[in-house]
Order: structure tokens, then C-alpha cells, then sequence
């Protein structure tokens, strides 16, 4: 555990307006960073004034050449050697990040670095790690199989032969390595990829929602970290590097916003695991660790239980379509008898719930969640190991759920929802989720992730008339169905009609679920019958704020309410709310003077 | 505020041609086929007639729900006939604003505004207002929105 990156050293504030005292320390990183880190990291060397040329952006170089101290700029590497060998990029030149471990990798004519001095807050531009495009496993299985098929039955050459698209996808990679670079600089974060066609991706930094970090057993054998970082707005927004430990911190820190002033140059000086441990560090508090026995019973309790149910339900009904001659011969080996069947329906609890709990374990292990005030951090997982990010500010919303088991357990899990982007529907809310939790420590987490929601105010009861709507709208579809399957299916379908109280029911204890609450900050609403989900939300970070009322809703003077916070599918719904209180919390949010407070704030950073 | 009435030809225009789509068939086929019951084809011709009547009066029933407002910090919208939806657009947290014309509303002279927040969810285009008037709303939501940010 050593290895990990540390919470991102303060590394002042990473906006390219930052001042020059702190600003200027990230400038001397280049230089400094040479001797001091172990993995053999090559500084960059300075740019040769043509080479400086050649780095397309005029805004890259006038922003190395004005940053302050044009003594960082320049001398802390040694002298370039006259850019000989040297191919112009389209966008400026590369620096290798780590030669002494890039060569096992067959690394692809390495040329002498020679990145723009990084400017107050910027990263100089560099590759990802030399393996990481190698450690790609995508692919690897179709050209082993592909080399397989075709080489396999030829004898000693054929074995050769199936080598060949091993080495293909390799060169593929190691081109791609080569091609691919990043820097920050100029308060984005710029990734340049492509071979024949070139492509930057440039993302604001303070548009940067969430970094996460990942690593599976082979990024750990060789101290790497795949890092994701998730942008709001674009549609897939993402950018996924593979880097080295120290880059991996370097980076996370540059793009994280760091809390307050940085203190002391020296904790900024390297992203290496034991300086960022020193006293610069802010103080991380944690929020949640969770004990392996909590992560069983999350498991054990959990969601994802209902999908092994419908898995196993899938199964079944596979079994339906297995031919019956198969089936019969397949039950004949089977041992016979009453006591086998008692054994395994005994056996088959406990096995299903060591499984979840086991699947629990593998995504969760370790969890533990740290706030330095400004940022949260989450680690977890074994064998893969993930870390994410997120910035307290960017939080739009705090999910908390209570499956139906947890209920009497007393726990609960709780979301941290945040603004997002990326392709998939997934992605587009980033997410942090503490799989479970004592109720009696929500208040405080709450307290750390939105200052001033906790503890949660009582919660307002639904007005009758939502009673009758919550339990007409289950019990009258049911009776409907009953009635056509009666209709069709005398007399079996009468036992249909069991859904109509079954329906009642659900409805009640549906209605027994929604409440809301409104204060001067944050607005709370909770619903769900078995299982209960309870959201708060800051109204200083609403967008806007939509009030509906269908026909029934309108008669029974009810109406649902919807906050829209940013990002897609950040909406928060209070449903069946007296209308004028759904009326008078939509304006409240929408027009809160913490409100504009916050804006300014976030667009003066 | 309501929205101006010219955008009542522009709607029952699109809702009869929609409708048009949908009759002609049907009265061609019971014109055409001969061997129709006489029921069925009235049921048909009753069918279209019913479609065009709702056509020219459906739009009048959204027409009579739609109200804006600018309000002092916000946005705000009351539309809907059936479900009636209501929202609020704080003016500082617009992006930005779309103003749309198709060749009808052109000639009608009206646009479609549509106010976008950061947020996925956010309902707030306000159809079939006049040109100047659309102009306006949109530099007067675009000011408010730039109000005390300096950036």
C-alpha cells in the first residue's frame, strides 16, 4: 500500500491564474524531480529555442516563457543537445516519462525530451508509461487466437507464423504509445493521439469532475495506475492514461483542486509517494472505513441479490428449452431421494450469500472514504484497486437507500452524485457510493459531503389525498388484470383478484415512504415503499426547478416536483406534494440568494 | 404573458397537415373500396372528420394554457392541458439560449426560444412568440444571466 499516489500534494492552485509564489513551485518540479526519483524518471531537458519553436500553440510557449522566473524556464535541466535527430510534432515535442523502464518495452526511438517549461499549475508534456499501452489486454485474446488458427498446423515454422499477430498488435500499441501525449498547461488538460490522423483533446480544468484512479494486478506488478478523467458537458468526455505512480500523483494533483495555499514548496516539489506524505500534506479525515464483516452483510443485503435472483430465474427457464430426453437422462444421475434435497436447499443459502458476499468484497474491499475539506476520496477494491476523486464543490446531490433488508438492520447506502459526461448512460453522472452504512453515521457523512444538511429535518408527511392516489394507482391496474384474467381464465383467474390487495398494500406502505422537507439550503425527499430512498439536495446548486401535475394530480391538488442539478440525469423528484408547497420550494430553489453565491464563486475559481 | 397569437395558424397548420396524413387514407379507402359495410365506411369518414376537428381545436386548448413570465431572477413557464407542467429558470444559470425559425414561423414572423441551463433536465422553450419579442427575451435573460459575474 506504499505505492499508492497520496492525496494530491498541495500543489497550489492549479489554475494557470494562480500566484506566483505558489505557482512558481510546480515550475521548479521538472529540474528538481531528476534526481530525487527512484524509478529512474529522466528529467525533461529544456527546450531548444527552435524546438520551442516548433510546439504549435503559441499560447503554450508565451505562457512557459512568461511564467515568472525565466530562470526555472531554462537552466534547471542540462543543456539540450542540438535538437539533431529531432522529428517536429504537429504539436509540440514529447518527453519520455521513463526510459530506464521503457526498455523491455521495445520502446520506439526515443528522443531526448525536450518539454516546454511547465508553466505555474501545468504538467510539461510527456507520454503515458511505456507499458501501459502493452498491458492493454483488449485484443490480446483474438490475436492469440488468431495466430493459433493460423500458424497451428504447420510445425516448428507454423509456431512461428502464430507469433505474428502477437507482434502486430504489439507494434500497434507501441505506435500508439508513441503517438499518444499529454500536458497541462494553459488551465486545460490537453491529450494529443494519432498517428496519421491528430487528434488534441482539451479539457478545462475547472470543467475536470472527477479523477479516477484504477489498477488491476498487472498495473500493480509494475506500479502503474490507469487514470480516467471525467469532464462535464462533452459528450465523451473522458480521457483514460496509463502513468507511473509518481506521474499518476503529479497529475491527480494538477487537476484536483488543491485545498487553500500551498503551505510549503517542498511538499509540491515531487508527486513521489514519501515527499507528498510529509507535513505539507493536508489532513485527510476519513469519513467511512468499512470492516470486511460490513462489506459481507452490504453484499449479503444488497442489490445485486435481486440480479442473482434473475439470473437464476433466466437459468430455469433455459432449462425449459433443453430437450426432455437430455433432461430425464441428466435427472437419472441425479441422487434420489428427500434427504438430498433438504441438504442442498440448506446448502444453497448459505452459498448464495457467501457469493454475494464474496462479489462485494472483490469491488469494495478496503473502502475507505477521506475528505481534506475540499475533496473526497475513495479507495477500494482487491484485486483491482480504485481510487476516485471529487471535488466537494462539484457535489449536486446525496442519495441515500435503504433496500428492504437493510431497513432492520439499521443501514443504509449512500450516492454522492456529482456532474458528469462520458458515452455510456452510466457515465454521465459521476458517482461515488458508500455501499453501507450505520444510520448513525449518515449524519456525519452528510455533514462532511453537503456542510449544513445534517442532521436531515423532520420530514413532512404526504397530505391524505396522496394516500388514495398512491394506493388507486397500484390497486386499480390490478384489478383491471384480475378481471381480464378472470374474465378469460374461469375460475383460475380469480386467484389473480390476490393482486388487488396485494396492491392496496404496496400503495400504502408507498404512501408511508414520501416526504419532503424544505430548508433555507437543502431540500429532502424521500419515497419508496419495501425499500426507501431518501435525496438531499443543495437548492444552491439547482439549474432549475420544474413543478407537474397530470389530471389526478390536479383534481386531488397534488404535484410532483423536480430539481434539476447539472449533468444529465441529476434530477431530483418529489412526488405527490401539496401544490402549493411544491410551488414555493421550485421558487425558493430556483431564485436562492445562496444560490447566486455560489455561482460567482464557482465561476470566479 | 401569453404567446402571440399567430402562433394558433402556425400550430393548427402543422396539426391539420398532420391530420391530412392520417384522413386522406382513410377517406380514399372507404371512397375506393367498394365492398365496404356502409357502417364501416361512415366509422372511417367520422374518423377523419374527427381527426381534422381536433386539429383546429386542439391547438387552441394549448394556446389558452401556455403563460411566461420574466420575473425578477427567473424564468418562469405554465404550460400544458392535461398535465400541466411549471418551471423555473434562474437567469444566472443559463448557458446559453437557441432561437429557432422554421419557414412557417418565418412567414409568420414568429421564433422558438429555448433556454438551456448545465442541466440535462431543464424544460424551458417557449414557442410561437413574436421575432422582436423573442430578441428581447433572450438579451434580457442573456444580460441577467452575466449580472455581477464579471467574467
Amino acid at each position: 500500500m506504499s505505492e499508492v499516489p497520496p492525496a494530491p500534494a498541495p500543489d497550489g492552485p492549479p489554475r494557470p491564474a494562480a500566484g506566483v509564489p505558489a505557482g512558481a513551485a510546480p515550475e521548479a518540479a521538472p529540474g528538481a524531480e531528476a534526481g530525487r526519483l527512484p524509478t529512474g524518471v529522466v528529467a525533461p531537458t529544456a527546450a531548444s529555442p527552435e524546438v520551442a519553436e516548433a510546439a504549435a500553440p503559441p499560447a503554450v510557449e508565451s505562457g512557459s516563457g512568461s511564467a515568472a522566473s525565466p530562470a526555472v524556464a531554462e537552466p534547471a535541466a542540462p543543456p539540450a543537445p542540438p535538437a539533431m535527430g529531432h522529428r517536429r510534432r504537429p504539436w509540440g515535442s514529447v518527453s519520455a516519462a521513463s526510459p530506464a523502464v521503457a526498455e523491455p518495452a521495445a520502446p520506439p526511438a526515443v528522443e531526448p525530451g525536450s518539454g516546454p517549461g511547465a508553466r505555474p499549475g501545468g504538467l510539461e508534456r510527456r507520454r503515458q508509461h511505456p507499458l501501459g499501452p502493452l498491458l492493454r489486454l483488449q485484443g490480446v485474446g483474438q490475436a492469440l487466437l488468431f495466430g493459433v488458427v493460423a500458424g497451428g498446423s504447420r510445425g516448428g515454422s507454423g509456431r512461428l507464423l502464430s507469433l505474428v499477430p502477437i507482434l502486430v498488435l504489439a507494434a500497434f500499441r507501441v505506435v500508439e504509445w508513441a503517438m499518444t501525449s499529454y500536458e497541462v498547461a494553459d488551465g486545460a488538460l490537453r491529450v494529443d493521439s494519432g498517428l496519421f490522423t491528430r487528434r488534441r483533446r482539451e479539457v478545462p480544468l475547472d470543467r475536470v469532475q472527477q479523477v479516477d484512479l484504477r489498477r488491476g494486478l498487472r498495473h500493480r506488478v509494475f506500479g502503474l495506475w490507469q487514470v480516467t478523467v471525467d469532464a462535464a458537458g462533452a459528450s465523451g468526455g473522458e480521457v483514460s492514461l496509463v502513468l507511473s505512480n509518481a506521474e499518476t500523483a503529479r497529475l491527480r494533483a494538477a487537476l484536483v483542486p488543491a485545498p487553500g495555499p500551498a503551505t510549503s514548496p517542498q511538499g509540491v516539489v515531487t508527486g513521489g509517494p514519501e515527499v507528498a506524505a510529509g507535513p505539507a500534506t493536508p489532513v485527510a479525515v476519513p469519513l467511512v472505513c468499512l470492516r470486511p464483516a460490513q462489506l459481507a452483510v452490504a453484499g449479503i443485503t444488497g442489490a445485486k441479490q435481486l440480479v442473482m435472483l434473475a439470473v437464476l430465474g433466466s437459468a430455469l427457464q433455459l432449462l425449459d428449452d433443453v430437450p426432455s430426453s437430455v433432461r430425464d437422462a441428466v435427472v437419472d444421475l441425479l441422487p434420489r431421494g428427500t434427504g438430498w434435497l433438504i441438504v442442498v436447499a440448506a446448502l444453497a443459502l448459505p452459498a448464495w450469500c457467501a457469493l454475494a458476499a464474496l462479489a462485494q468484497l472483490a469491488t469494495d474491499f478496503g473502502f475507505t472514504l477521506t475528505s481534506d475539506g475540499s475533496v473526497l476520496q475513495v479507495r477500494r477494491g482487491f484485486p483491482t484497486e480504485r481510487q476516485a476523486s471529487l471535488a466537494l464543490e462539484r457535489v449536486q446531490a446525496v442519495r441515500v437507500g435503504q433496500a428492504l433488508l437493510r431497513r432492520p438492520l439499521g443501514m443504509a447506502s449512500v450516492q454522492v452524485a456529482a456532474a458528469g459526461s462520458g458515452s455510456s448512460a452510466d457515465a454521465q453522472v459521476s458517482r461515488l457510493t458508500v455501499p453501507i452504512l450505520p444510520l448513525g453515521d449518515l449524519d456525519r457523512l452528510l455533514g462532511a459531503v453537503l456542510p449544513g444538511a445534517a442532521p436531515l429535518p423532520p420530514l413532512v408527511a404526504a397530505p391524505p389525498a396522496a394516500r388514495r392516489r398512491q394506493v388507486l394507482r397500484r390497486a386499480v391496474p390490478a384489478a383491471v388484470v384480475a378481471g381480464m384474467a378472470t374474465a378469460l381464465l374461469w375460475p383460475w383467474g380469480l386467484l389473480v383478484a390476490a393482486l388487488v390487495p396485494l396492491g392496496v398494500l404496496v400503495g400504502e406502505l408507498a404512501y408511508r415512504g414520501l416526504g419532503h422537507a424544505g430548508t433555507a439550503t437543502h431540500v429532502v425527499a424521500r419515497r419508496g415503499g419495501l425499500g426507501r430512498r431518501t435525496v438531499v439536495v443543495p437548492v444552491a446548486r439547482t439549474q432549475s426547478a420544474r413543478v407537474r401535475q397530470t389530471l389526478l394530480q390536479r383534481r386531488a391538488g397534488l404535484a410532483t416536483l423536480s430539481l434539476d442539478a447539472a449533468g444529465r440525469g441529476n434530477v431530483v423528484v418529489a412526488v405527490d406534494l401539496p401544490v402549493e408547497e411544491a410551488v414555493r420550494l421550485a421558487a425558493q430553489a430556483a431564485t436562492a440568494a445562496a444560490a447566486r453565491a455560489d455561482e460567482r464563486s464557482l465561476r470566479r475559481r | 404573458m401569453a404567446l402571440h397569437r399567430a402562433v394558433l395558424v402556425l400550430w393548427r397548420v402543422q396539426a391539420l397537415v398532420a391530420a391530412a396524413v392520417v384522413a386522406v387514407p382513410l377517406v380514399s379507402v372507404g371512397a375506393l373500396a367498394g365492398d365496404l359495410p356502409g357502417a364501416l365506411r361512415a366509422a372511417l369518414v367520422a374518423a377523419a372528420a374527427a381527426g381534422l376537428v381536433l386539429a383546429v381545436w386542439l391547438p387552441g386548448l394549448v394556446y389558452r394554457g401556455w403563460r411566461y413570465r420574466l420575473g425578477g431572477e427567473a424564468l418562469e413557464l405554465r404550460h400544458g392541458v392535461l398535465t400541466v407542467r411549471r418551471s423555473v429558470v434562474p437567469y444566472f444559470r443559463v448557458q446559453h439560449v437557441d432561437l429557432e425559425q422554421g419557414p412557417l414561423e418565418r412567414a409568420l414572423g414568429l421564433a422558438r426560444l429555448k433556454v438551456h441551463t448545465a442541466s440535462a433536465g431543464t424544460d424551458a422553450s417557449l414557442p410561437g412568440v413574436e421575432l422582436a419579442r423573442a430578441e428581447e427575451v433572450r438579451r434580457l435573460v442573456l444580460d441577467r444571466a452575466e449580472v455581477g459575474d464579471g467574467v
